[in-house]
């Protein structure tokens, strides 16, 4: 335990879920007779939750590559603005400029593979669904 | 027997297209170095919302064989496993690649994958009814003790860390606590928010944690070594037929651990491609034991045929207890309950018919295989030439419109999104994602049979004691648990 490592915030992070856990649980009616009420299995739970994460912070870290990759974030976040436009403007609209967008910042530099994959993606996927599956796509303010 | 009736309801030109589709997807998807059948089965997993039950469970069937077949294919080509129980193939395959016997390691691969589905089916025909039959009598405790059982091979699939592998599955079994008791009603952690009242729906986390963080590890990958896409310089040459006929042994040997491996909750395949291979090679005779891991079609004979055996040996406990044996069988799960089929005792009551007609449907699905496994070689060294870039968008499209076709609505897609980040990062500080998986479906199941059976005993935790049937499989959910700390201490003492 010389310097904090990951596991300690994680054990932590862990440590303060399991109490929250436990506290809110307090408060489940249990009034069910005999056998146990709802608030039993979250309780014991998270008691076990809790003596795990202690174990956690006394083990010894298997350390490999656990730097952030900026890029890596970038994706997330690319892909978390898709998923709140869709509704919005729609899945095919979206779905066009989420391909042409994620393929330029995955590196993708040559235009005649990156338009025709923005275009034949969006369409085939919502023409299957829509019509080969009749499952309804979110189609939004402008499709 | 129901068999025979089972092939009639097969008879619809539909349905046969379907398996075939879900073959030929499957073989895509398992040949592609980085998804894996369980990725491949939970993003089409959706697709099959709007099916009929049998057609929608075929195609993911076909998916689940077809891609455990075509890990092989980039394991043999490549020395790239397309799937991690594909790595036993590679040894022996890549050998033979490099002596100029490509064409021939595949024809093996294929052949041997082929046996191991079949046998491994007929396995599943002949024993799920009998199991069925006898787990027919369950009550609560002895469900109980099953869904405990079923839990306690969290910590065989765990991985490295035991500890992260069960803080995943503890914390699988909190969310799945979250929604209305299933028992009073009674909403627990919904801050009362609508949504949360069902709880969450284990798909889209599965999609989540299977497709989209593999998506952001895939692109991660990407960022660091910027390979273009994988060149096959093998040359397709003719296959040496006269080998197979001396194959036979070995892969009905091996399709038959595979399939007992795949029975065992929390071997899969990966297992079952080592062991098949380890007992291929104990009893080689000497002069042929040498040649393992130099290019013996032993060796890929016995680890196609091991891990293909456990497609139909996961399906026993899964179909007849309700218990996933692994990641995919999970997945496989959800596919039937999404058709309104709950796995367990009582399935060949309620749904006896469909079960033989699915029954009939895999093994079409692996002569399917074999069939486009010959001919569709080519094709297949022609996939690996897709850009990474554009399998990361087009997995992580799928999985969007996947997310939203499960109950047309946008919160799923939100619940994709945070899923796969958070199961990015439990990757990266080594939680395995697995266990919350098999902690939501069988985390409700331990709950409410435990309550129901303390409400039989009228809160006597002796019912638990005095049933043998129950007393039995709690004492085997507790050695589970506890069998790989044990064999680590031993391993430690030893050193």
């Amino acid at each position: 335990m010389k310097r904090l490592h990951a596991n300690h915030i994680i054990s932590l992070l862990l440590m303060v879920f399991a109490a929250a856990a436990f506290i809110m649980a307090q408060s489940f009616n249990s009034s069910s007779g005999v056998a146990p009420g709802p608030a039993f299995f979250p309780q014991v739970l998270s008691g076990l939750l809790f003596v795990l994460a202690i174990i956690l912070a006394f083990q010894t870290p298997t350390d490999t590559d656990k730097k952030l990759n900026l890029n890596v974030v970038f994706i997330m976040i690319a892909f978390g603005v898709y998923v709140f436009l869709v509704e919005p403007i729609g899945f095919v609209v979206s779905t066009v400029i989420f391909t042409a967008g994620y393929l330029l910042i995955l590196g993708e530099r040559r235009w005649y593979f990156i338009v025709p994959a923005a275009i034949l993606l969006p369409l085939i996927v919502s023409y299957s669904f829509e019509h080969l599956l009749h499952v309804p796509i979110p189609h939004g303010l402008l499709y | 027997m129901n068999l025979w009736e089972g092939f009639l309801g097969l008879a619809d030109p539909m349905i046969l297209i379907l398996l075939v589709t879900g073959v030929l997807l499957g073989v895509i998807i398992g040949s592609l170095p980085g998804l894996t059948a369980t990725m491949g089965v939970a993003l089409f997993l959706p697709v099959t919302f709007g099916m009929e039950a049998i057609p929608g469970l075929l195609l993911l069937i076909g998916i689940y064989f077809g891609s455990i077949y075509g890990g092989s294919i980039a394991a043999i080509l490549l020395n790239t496993p397309g799937t991690p129980a594909a790595a036993a193939t590679a040894m022996d395959g890549y050998a033979m690649t490099k002596q100029g016997e490509a064409r021939t390691a595949l024809n093996i691969a294929v052949i041997a994958s082929g046996f191991g589905s079949i046998i491994s089916v007929l396995m599943l025909i002949f024993l799920s009814p009998q199991l069925a039959n006898i787990a027919l009598n369950f009550s609560a405790p002895e469900m109980f003790g099953l869904a405990l059982f079923g839990l306690s091979i969290i910590s065989s699939i765990a991985g490295a860390s035991l500890v992260k592998g069960l803080i995943a599955g503890v914390v699988g079994l909190l969310i799945a606590t979250i929604g209305m008791d299933p028992m009073t009603s009674y909403p627990r952690y919904t801050f009362d928010q609508p949504v949360l009242l069902e709880g969450f729906n284990f798909i889209p986390i599965m999609i989540g944690l299977f497709a989209v963080s593999e998506a952001f590890i895939m692109a991660e990958d990407y960022f660091k070594d910027k390979g273009g896409p994988m060149k096959v310089a093998a040359k397709l040459l003719k296959t040496n037929w006269r080998l197979m006929p001396k194959l036979f042994p070995t892969m009905t040997k091996s399709s038959f651990l595979g399939s007992i491996i795949g029975i065992i909750p929390g071997a899969g395949a990966d297992v079952a491609a080592f062991v098949s291979y380890n007992e291929a090679q104990r009893f080689a005779k000497k002069e042929d034991k040498a040649l393992f891991g130099k290019g013996n079609p032993k060796g890929i004979a016995a680890a196609e045929a091991g891990n293909q055996g456990v497609t139909g040996g996961a399906m026993v406990p899964l179909l007849t207890l309700g218990i996933p044996g692994d990641a995919v069988a999970a997945v496989m799960l959800g596919a039937f309950v999404v058709q309104g089929i709950q796995p367990g005792p009582q399935i060949f009551q309620t749904s006896g018919e469909l079960m033989y007609t699915l029954f009939a449907g895999m093994l079409v699905a692996a002569i399917v295989m074999v069939i486009i496994g010959l001919l569709g070689i080519r094709l297949f060294t022609k996939v690996l030439l897709v850009p990474k870039t554009l399998m990361i968008t087009i997995i992580l499209v799928l999985s969007t419109i996947g997310a939203f076709a499960i109950n047309n609505n946008m919160f799923d897609v939100y619940v994709i999104l945070g899923a796969g980040i958070i199961g990015y990062f439990m990757k990266k500080h080594g939680f395995p994602a697995s266990p919350i998986v098999l902690a939501l479906i069988l985390g409700p199941m331990a709950e409410s049979e435990f309550r129901r059976a303390l409400t039989m005993s009228e809160g006597s935790l002796m019912i638990f004691a005095t049933r043998p049937i129950a007393a039995t499989l709690i004492a085997l959910a507790i050695l589970s648990l506890f069998t790989p700390l044990l064999v680590k201490f031993f391993k430690d003492r030893k050193n």
